[in-house]
């Protein structure tokens, strides 16, 4: 390519809220008027958008997907995955109710695990199906791997985390994060992942003090209003402070992690980099809240727009692509869409 | 034949990531495309399709190459000639913020409208036949067939129901041999009476008060309503051949909106009224319960422990000043059966005695 190595390239995002928002509420009229079906193709749509607007170094991307291959990935899952644990569940609940625990127990893991698997893949599969339906000066990304095996790691690295009680989360997440983009590819190249909990722990564990001290605060908050007030008007508060507390939680966790996931990432002399603080995300998290509260609901339509907007804004990347080694991917493409993450409410895009 | 001015622009091949600088122009039904390091190449307008618009700048895909893309740049006769962007997409675009708006919230409100009352608009159009046969399941899950059939007992309790009915089709009670201390309504017409319940009032009438107020959501169709709420999804399946016993489950655990128990505490005072028994012997029975409800330990090892009668019932203050409040003074009210019934509802769970069974 034309810009020399070393240089720092970057993402921008050139959309504008209100354009967004006229493709957001005709979604929700048309998803609503089809009993949820256009929803598919509505999403394509709003990703068509979102991914024009985006220009990385010279070029804007664009979004390949269809609502079609939505629409089926959707019903393969319906078929193939929630109806078997529908049933599943049903058998469990029964087996609860006659307190038969020989079978509730088997039963009860069995589902469990299932749906751990199953999560741990559909995050692996909406990735690979989102590369594979992006391109950038016509050349798209990609895995050659379908992200059953992927499922497993996630399953054999869960019971790590909950054999040490959860004080591996950080490792979890950053090795999840590592193994899934290895497997990645744009054109010729091959992502690296190399993502360190560096730094991760002490947040971590900063947090679960925070964790600590909030919780020991709501109760005495709690006990205080409920002695004042309507015991409703106390429980209201205190979810309400609950609440606050997990998003701040997260949001902290949130900063760090991402940070390290994304500058551990390069591709073929790319680096990339985020640099989104702590305080810009808690901004972000009070942002989207204020939106959705603001609206009684409605705004959360056009949360889409500002999970990009976030996630474009604050990516950069250093070095160069040579664009005369950048040739079209070999990877299989996927065939349809990202029906498994769809199920279990992944992505937020 | 003249040729139209070539339009520029710029190519991807989707070989490579390479930018080309690229020339068309419009040959007999063909596009005639030049570009750097190219051989000419002639696309028939069939294969191309519309990607995507920027300003003046139009962009085009072939369905036979992935990833190629020819964009190109300020020309409305080529935009003209060559295929459209889908028209469905070009009319949604035209739709304007404010419209789009209102159009949202109008079709959010008509959702929650529906689904705030569809448990009301749906409830009539449940086949009786079908609410009861999820109440009859119900009643199976629970009950033991055949350990409480005193037959002098049953007919007692049928009776004192079928005075308390206002009408309609006779509303089947069942005796379960259960320690639980309750009586609950199932869809269709049926109630069950937990032995407990029996052991534990001190008369016929706290009984009556009792079987009044579950009369009354049958009348209601409550659970009906009930089971709908928690899952409408759930009674679909059942109704094209699903596992009906999960909805059995729904329709024991129910709990009644506020507005169903009070409608059933009014329902259950008129009906109380009508046949001359008092509801304060319900009031002194629900303080009673209240107050054994906090301070007795909870039975360990045992699902049923979730059936007990304050855990489905409310008891609030609001309920007994209602009840207390019904009393009329200075009228005189009957017995709700006599001894020798309520003797014989007493009875019910005992080991069948073989004289008592042939008397």
């Amino acid at each position: 390519m034309d810009d020399g190595g070393g240089a720092r390239v970057s993402f921008a995002f050139e959309g504008k809220l209100g354009d967004f928002a006229r493709i957001a509420f005709v979604n929700l009229l048309l998803t609503l008027l089809t009993l949820g079906v256009y929803a598919f193709w509505g999403s394509a749509r709003a990703r068509r958008y979102l991914w024009s607007h985006t220009r990385f170094i010279d070029d804007h991307l664009e979004w390949t997907g269809t609502g079609k291959e939505l629409f089926k990935g959707f019903v393969a899952v319906l078929l193939l995955v929630l109806l078997p644990l529908f049933a599943l569940n049903l058998l469990l609940q029964s087996a609860v109710m006659r307190g038969d625990t020989r079978l509730a127990f088997p039963l009860g893991l069995g589902f469990m695990v299932a749906i751990f698997y199953l999560v741990g893949a559909a995050h692996f599969r909406m990735l690979r199906y989102r590369l594979s339906r992006t391109l950038w000066r016509g050349i798209r990304g990609g895995s050659d791997d379908r992200g059953w095996r992927y499922g497993g790691f996630v399953l054999l690295r869960g019971v790590l985390v909950l054999v040490t009680f959860w004080l591996t989360v950080p490792s979890y997440n950053i090795a999840l994060w590592n193994r899934r983009w290895r497997a990645m590819s744009f054109g010729p190249f091959p992502f690296e992942a190399a993502a360190t909990t560096q730094g991760l722990y002490a947040r971590f564990w900063a947090l679960i003090g925070l964790g600590f001290v909030g919780m020991v605060g709501l109760a005495i908050l709690f006990a205080v209003v409920q002695g004042a007030s309507d015991p409703r008007v106390a429980s209201m508060l205190g979810t309400g402070a609950a609440y606050l507390l997990f998003a701040l939680i997260a949001a902290l966790y949130f900063a760090v992690y991402f940070r390290n996931a994304v500058n551990g990432l390069s591709l073929g002399g790319l680096a990339f980099r985020f640099d989104a603080s702590s305080g810009d995300w808690i901004r972000f998290f009070a942002g989207n809240f204020a939106l959705v509260a603001g609206t009684l609901g409605i705004g959360i339509v056009l949360l889409p727009y500002r999970n990009w907007q976030f996630l474009i804004t604050h990516l950069g990347a250093t070095g160069g692509i040579d664009a005369s080694r950048l040739s079209q991917s070999s990877t299989a493409a996927p065939g349809e869409g990202e029906g498994l993450a769809g199920a279990f409410e992944i992505g937020a895009i | 034949m003249t040729a139209p001015p070539a339009t520029t622009g710029h190519l991807y091949d989707g070989v490579t990531g390479v930018r080309r600088a690229a020339s068309a122009r419009l040959a007999e039904g063909r596009l005639r495309i030049e570009a750097r390091d190219m051989a000419p190449d002639e696309v028939p307008l069939a294969l191309l399709r519309h990607t995507g618009q920027r300003g003046a700048a139009d962009t085009y895909a072939r369905s036979d190459r992935p990833g190629w893309r020819l964009t190109l740049v300020d020309s409305p006769e080529m935009r003209a000639a060559l295929p459209q962007r889908d028209a469905f997409e070009a009319r949604l675009d035209r739709i304007g913020l404010p419209t789009a708006i209102a159009a949202g919230i109008v079709a959010l409100a008509v959702v929650a409208t529906v689904a705030l009352n569809f448990v009301d608009w749906v409830t009539p159009l449940v086949p009786d036949r079908a609410a009861d046969r999820i109440g009859s399941e119900a009643i199976a899950l629970l009950g033991e067939p055949g350990s409480c059939t005193g037959t002098a007992g049953q007919q007692a309790l049928d009776r004192l129901v079928a005075r308390l009915q206002p009408g309609g089709p006779a509303i089947r009670v069942h005796v379960i041999d259960s320690p639980t201390i309750n009586a609950f309504a199932v869809p269709g017409r049926h109630i069950g009476v937990l032995r407990g319940l029996i052991e534990e009032v001190k008369t016929a009438e706290e009984l009556a008060g009792v079987l009044a107020h579950e009369v009354a959501h049958v009348e209601g169709k409550h659970p009906l309503k009930g089971v709908l709420r928690a899952g409408a999804l759930a009674f679909v399946l059942q109704n094209v051949g699903g596992d009906a016993a999960s909805i059995a489950q729904t329709a024991l655990l129910l709990t009644y909106t506020r507005g169903a128990e009070s409608e059933a505490d009014v329902q259950a005072i008129a009906s109380l009224r009508r046949i001359g028994v008092s509801p304060k012997p319900l009031a002194e029975f629900l303080s009673y319960i209240g107050d054994y409800a906090g301070s007795e330990p909870q039975e360990e090892g045992s699902w049923r422990v979730v059936l007990r009668y304050a855990s489905t019932h409310p008891l609030t203050g609001d309920r007994r000043r209602r009840l207390l409040a019904a009393v009329e003074p200075g009228r005189s009210y009957r017995a709700a059966m006599t001894d020798t019934e309520w003797s014989a509802v007493q009875a019910m769970c005992e080991a069948p005695v073989p004289d008592r069974a042939t008397r």
